[in-house]
């Protein structure tokens, strides 16, 4: 029979640890390419490290189970725990390598490049609509509770007063946004900032769903696209700055492969298809999965909600010339078929 | 009323561990509200409108955690912090390199020669890989891991049989060798009863009720649930069973399934009369002469199967506690429900208990309804909604895809109970608790706000809700049964000793004239 031989070992003694990039933003490459920079290690967890340059911009190191991201390199472990990095430790970084204190390196040499490019908004309202009652289904299902999806057990205090405000903010701002009103739109996208649980508050992950819809391409509202923009500027001390990091980023189009994936499916797949990368996206963090998806699920009914506006109107043209044409042929029937 | 804060500047922990963290924090004795947060300004603006906003909160950055806790006294509150802090060193610990970790199963085996055994928990799509680098390697192997193809595990199977190795898996979540338990297993007593199951929970149940009548467990080996499938051909129930055969600490064999493909279920039974030792077989809802012809022994639940088992490696049956029904307890329960509360409602984290349960209420009742049915027409058409006597299996792919098992997360049951608990048909709600190594640290205390919720609506409302709940455990287990079930009971639910008398309970209690 089988038995577990449970053998204890020293830690290993502190050795350089090389590792090798397995694939990384494209963005970030072209910008290492141009110049190298330094800074320091800003927090360390056990599947990420983000690096903060001397401007204050951070570059995430994550573990190979982890999506591709913006700003974002994939390295070939599993897991930073034996990495030896700690905050504060120097960061020098460049298009070949990362170098992270003294005893870790990371060689860029031969990495892939990934660049996640949103897909464009999907002019067969019908299948947008079903998919997105699809995914409003499943969060009801599966979305962890507790910052956008109410938890019926925290009813009251802190959660069930941060639950109930992210509601009403987020519905206030869905409102002022349909009703094409910008300014209360970004003064209640800021009242998100920084609102709820979790390291990237609840507030902040539904801000990111959000930002990445209105940044489709073929938006049938593109000025919805600035929101981002002006939400964030000056709003620096809102949010910590890892949270941050990624609202910039969602702001200008760029989110990681899992949410890519998931509008993807969205906007050009079938219902079918949405189960895994929605399932992909809900895994993230604890409740922030759940409130990105939120986030995502309110930007499409706003974009659908304006294009089927928009075919109505184009309708209500159509039939108008219509109505025109046939009055003009009256008029000529009556007028006895003479006219030019 | 106190609240005292605490802000550790400038620090970072994942979501997942805050959530963890808050979790624990508010189930601290004495402690009325816990908030872990990041202490952004819309946060403590919050914190303001409920009372919690106190200088050294004002003060806290962006970039700060605070912990503020609220509690009857100062005393209460400053012991509260300190086990919140203790909480915080535990994580801190955990992200250190309290453990050696290896990154690829090539290392690992370079520096432990010496292991024969490796668990993989990997996405299903790199778990194969990984099996196969382990036979290579010469070493059994336990497949936590699912959504692997057919295909990948009749190759592994193949090859460990050739061999002589285990592959148990995939999706196989308990196994105990060697006296270590794995993965779910459960605390027991070491003995001469072993174990071959396709079943998870149906495996963890047969060991505790081994335990419960005074038994022990020499070997638990899981094989995965497909592997009785046609396709499979039970390759590891038999070579398991032969293992088991071999085993000089195993007296007793006990073989548990949800019903196996009846070709493959004539091959393993097959194996029955070489064996040479007694072989209790406990297919659920399989068939008693084709294992009494096969020279075994039939155990038509899991709770009969682990009783003769016992008797088997020599125990006295007239010493052992059967845990008889308590029959006028099923005639006061009756007297309470309304006559519209028919139906039962049983919320399963254990597959094979809901299976057990189901087959029970189906010998009662015709409109019977699951989201694991077998049968077509016993099948839930929309697993969010409930028909008459409803059984769902929380662990089934529906509930489980890009989230954790309901033995390590049942968010989702919870949700799931507090609808079922309003619905004025429901006559019985039957839950299952299950401990085990790898299970939650309290799924009974995480369930009780819900219970203690629900429970107070019904009265609002008028009406007696029965809550029937079932600890999977033993009096060894971390937390031990005693202590979780003392919590169900406290709270007015009915305890149960077994799947076996949850079912017979949960439809006695809804069946109006007929006995049992």
């Amino acid at each position: 029979m089988p038995c577990l031989a449970i053998v204890q070992r020293p830690p290993a003694a502190a050795a350089a640890t090389e590792w090798r990039g397995r694939s990384a933003d494209v963005r970030l490459l072209a910008e290492l390419a141009g110049h190298g920079w330094s800074g320091h290690v800003h927090s360390v967890f056990a599947r990420t490290v983000n690096l903060e340059r001397s401007d204050g911009v951070l570059t995430t190191l994550a573990a190979r189970d982890c999506d591709n991201a913006p700003r974002t390199v994939r390295v070939e472990a599993r897991s930073f725990s034996a990495s030896g990095i700690t905050v504060g430790d120097a960061v020098s970084a460049s298009a070949s390598c990362i170098r992270v204190g003294e005893c870790f390196q990371l060689s860029m040499q031969s990495v892939d490049a990934w660049s996640g490019t949103l897909p464009a908004f999907n002019a067969d309202l019908h299948r947008l609509a079903a998919n997105l009652f699809t995914v409003k289904s499943r969060l009801g299902r599966l979305g962890k509770a507790g910052g956008m999806v109410p938890d019926p057990l925290h009813a009251g205090g802190w959660a069930g007063e941060v639950s109930a405000l992210l509601g009403r903010t987020a519905a206030l701002l869905r409102w002022s946004l349909s009703r094409g009103d910008c300014d209360a739109a970004v003064r209640h996208a800021r009242s998100l900032l920084g609102l709820g649980p979790g390291l990237t508050p609840s507030g902040d992950d539904f801000l990111v769903g959000l930002f990445a819809v209105l940044n489709v391409a073929r938006s049938p509202a593109p000025e919805w696209r600035s929101l981002g923009k002006h939400t964030l500027d000056g709003a620096d001390a809102l949010t910590n700055a890892i949270s941050l990091a990624a609202l910039r980023e969602a702001a200008d189009g760029r989110v990681r492969e899992s949410m890519v994936e998931l509008l993807r499916q969205m906007m050009l797949g079938t219902s079918a298809g949405l189960a895994a990368p929605m399932d992909r996206v809900l895994a993230i963090g604890s409740t922030s999965g759940a409130d990105i998806v939120a986030g995502m699920v309110s930007g499409t009914e706003l974009l659908l909600e304006r294009a089927r506006r928009v075919t109505m109107t184009n309708n209500t043209h159509a039939a108008g010339t219509l109505c025109l044409e046939l009055q003009l042929n009256l008029e000529r029937k009556h007028a006895g078929d003479s006219l030019p | 009323m106190t609240v005292k804060v605490l802000i550790k500047k400038n620090t970072y922990f994942d979501s997942v561990s805050l959530m963890s963290l808050s979790t624990k924090a508010n189930q601290i004795e004495g402690v009325e509200q816990a908030v872990v947060a990041m202490g952004t300004e819309m946060n403590k603006g919050v914190l303001r409108n409920v009372g919690l906003l106190v200088p050294e909160v004002e003060a806290a950055g962006v970039g700060d955690l605070m912990i503020v806790v609220k509690a009857a006294s100062e005393e209460r509150c400053e012991q509260a912090l300190v086990e919140v802090q203790a909480l915080f060193n535990r994580k801190d610990k955990a992200k250190g390199t309290g453990s050696v970790s290896y990154a690829t199963l090539d290392s690992a085996v370079k520096n432990v020669p010496e292991a024969n055994l490796a668990i993989i928990s990997v996405p299903g799509e790199h778990a194969a890989r990984e099996a196969r680098k382990a036979l290579a390697n010469d070493m059994n192997v336990m497949l936590f891991s699912d959504n692997m193809s057919i295909e990948d595990e009749i190759a592994l199977k193949t090859a460990a049989h050739d061999k002589g190795l285990l592959v148990m898996g995939p999706d196989c979540g308990t196994a105990i060798l060697g006296g270590v338990g794995l993965c779910f297993a459960n605390a027991v007593r070491r003995g001469s009863i072993g174990i071959v199951g396709a079943s998870g929970t149906g495996s963890q149940e047969v060991s505790v009720r081994i335990h419960d009548f005074g038994g022990g467990v020499s070997q638990l080996i899981g094989t995965g649930g497909r592997d009785l499938s046609e396709r499979v051909g039970g390759i590891m129930m038999i070579d398991g069973l032969r293992a088991l055969a071999r085993d000089e600490d195993t007296k007793v064999i006990v073989l548990v399934s949800k019903p196996p493909a009846k070709s493959v279920e004539k091959k393993v039974l097959a194996e029955i009369k070489t064996c040479g030792k007694p072989v209790v077989v406990c297919f659920l809802g399989g068939s008693e002469a084709a294992v009494v012809e096969a020279g075994g022994i039939f155990g038509k639940t899991t709770k009969e199967a682990a009783l003769k088992a016992v008797v088997l490696a020599g125990r006295n049956e007239s010493e052992i506690n059967k845990r008889a029904l308590n029959l006028p307890l099923i005639e006061e329960i009756r007297a309470k429900l309304k006559p519209e509360q028919r139906y039962i409602r049983g919320l399963m984290c254990g597959g094979t208990l809901c299976d057990e349960m189901m087959h029970m209420a189906l010998e009662k009742f015709p409109n019977v309804y699951s989201n694991i049915a077998k049968k077509a027409e016993h099948r839930l058409k929309d697993v969010d909604k409930s028909v008459d006597h409803t059984f769902i299996d929380f662990g089934d792919d529906d509930f489980t895809r890009g989230r954790p098992h309901p033995m390590i997360d049942p968010s989702l049951r919870i949700e799931r109970f507090l609808r079922e608990a309003a619905d004025p048909s429901v006559g019985v709600i039957v839950m299952d608790f299950i401990l085990g190594f790898g299970a939650h640290e309290d799924p009974v205390g995480v369930t009780l706000p819900a219970i203690l919720q629900a429970k107070a609506q019904a009265e609002r409302e008028g009406r007696h809700l029965e809550i029937l709940g079932y600890v999977l455990g033993t009096d060894i287990d971390t937390p031990s049964l005693a202590e979780q079930t003392q919590k169900l009971a406290a709270a007015g639910v009915t305890i149960a000793s077994s799947c076996h008398n949850s079912g017979l309970l949960a439809r006695g209690f809804v069946e109006k004239k007929e006995g049992l």
